[in-house]
């Protein structure tokens, strides 16, 4: 399966057709808004998870949570950002959580973790990737959570800097730094020397 | 990093998004559910009256607290505010006094 990618309106300042139906007194438009919600959204942020947290399970959970929380709280979302921005912040929390949750210790070694996390891969029936994805994914996962989340939303998701930024509330620099850092890593741990 | 590869190697199971959408509906139903229930008009007025109530105790109680200690202007004011430890009769207290009792009723007997 191809997953969608999330939705990366740089500069565009559009709000879904949808979104006024959320918040609707008629609950067959707000029904038909929650489809409509579902349908853009559901993918995009499930396979968010899916590549911070790698579990199929633990991105089930995680993607839930986002989905009821900007379902319950779409209320207050004051329309002075895109809604995929205050989405993805929603979501960057909710994966930060969950990414805190399951920290390994920090005594394990790199190699120690990169090892662990390619035989979690090797024996994960809904992951069927090659020998160089594997290894990305599981260099990925072993990332810690800023730098992981800063490393998929630029390098799959080629979100800019800036609305990064605007999703996390770091600030670009800091971004670019973590992004060089996780590039350096996986580029280290991936990369066989020849 | 440009020969790395960017599709997503990550599967789901048959179904899972259909699954996954009816969950997150059968939640947000049930929470609307509570939520009416927590909002129907009678509870809610029921509720403001008991608050109202309760708000008016505690302002009558934090009150008179306030009013009776800053009505003392001295330590013998506080004292006769607290709680007795002895209960003895003021006039008890007068015979002992006027007439050496107090020795002979207290002090010799625990002799």
């Amino acid at each position: 399966m191809m997953p969608k990618k999330i939705s990366n309106d740089h500069d565009a300042f559009e709000q879904p057709d949808w979104l006024d139906g959320m918040t609707h007194s008629n609950p067959h438009i707000r029904s038909k808004a929650f489809e409509g919600f579902m349908n853009a959204w559901q993918q995009p942020i499930y396979f968010y998870m899916r590549k911070l947290l790698v579990n199929h399970q633990d991105a089930d959970d995680a993607s839930q949570e986002v989905m009821i929380q900007v379902l319950k709280s779409i209320d207050t979302f004051q329309k002075k950002a895109t809604f995929s921005t205050w989405l993805m912040t929603i979501a960057y929390h909710k994966a930060m959580d969950a990414m805190r949750k399951r920290k390994t210790h920090s005594w394990v070694s790199l190699d120690a973790a990169n090892h662990a996390a390619l035989s979690h891969l090797n024996e994960d029936a809904l992951f069927d990737a090659d020998e160089a994805e594997t290894r990305l994914q599981a260099a990925i996962s072993t990332l810690p959570p800023r730098q992981r989340q800063v490393f998929v939303l630029r390098y799959f998701d080629e979100f800019s800097f800036r609305k990064i930024a605007a999703i996390t509330g770091k600030t670009e620099g800091a971004l670019k730094a973590s992004f060089h850092h996780a590039s350096k890593k996986i580029r280290a741990t991936v990369v066989l020397p020849a | 990093m440009e020969d790395m590869p960017t599709s997503s190697p990550f599967n789901v199971p048959d179904g899972f998004f259909d699954d996954q959408r009816q969950r997150i509906r059968q939640r947000l139903e049930e929470s609307e559910k509570s939520a009416s229930r927590f909002n129907q008009p009678a509870r809610r007025s029921w509720m403001r009256a008991a608050a109202f109530w309760i708000g008016i105790i505690g302002v009558v109680i934090g009150v008179q607290q306030w009013n009776a200690h800053a009505a003392c202007q001295t330590y013998a004011c506080l004292l006769e505010q607290q709680e007795p430890s002895l209960n003895v009769p003021d006039d008890m207290l007068e015979e002992w006094l006027d007439d050496g009792a107090l020795f002979d009723d207290i002090l010799l007997d625990d002799v």
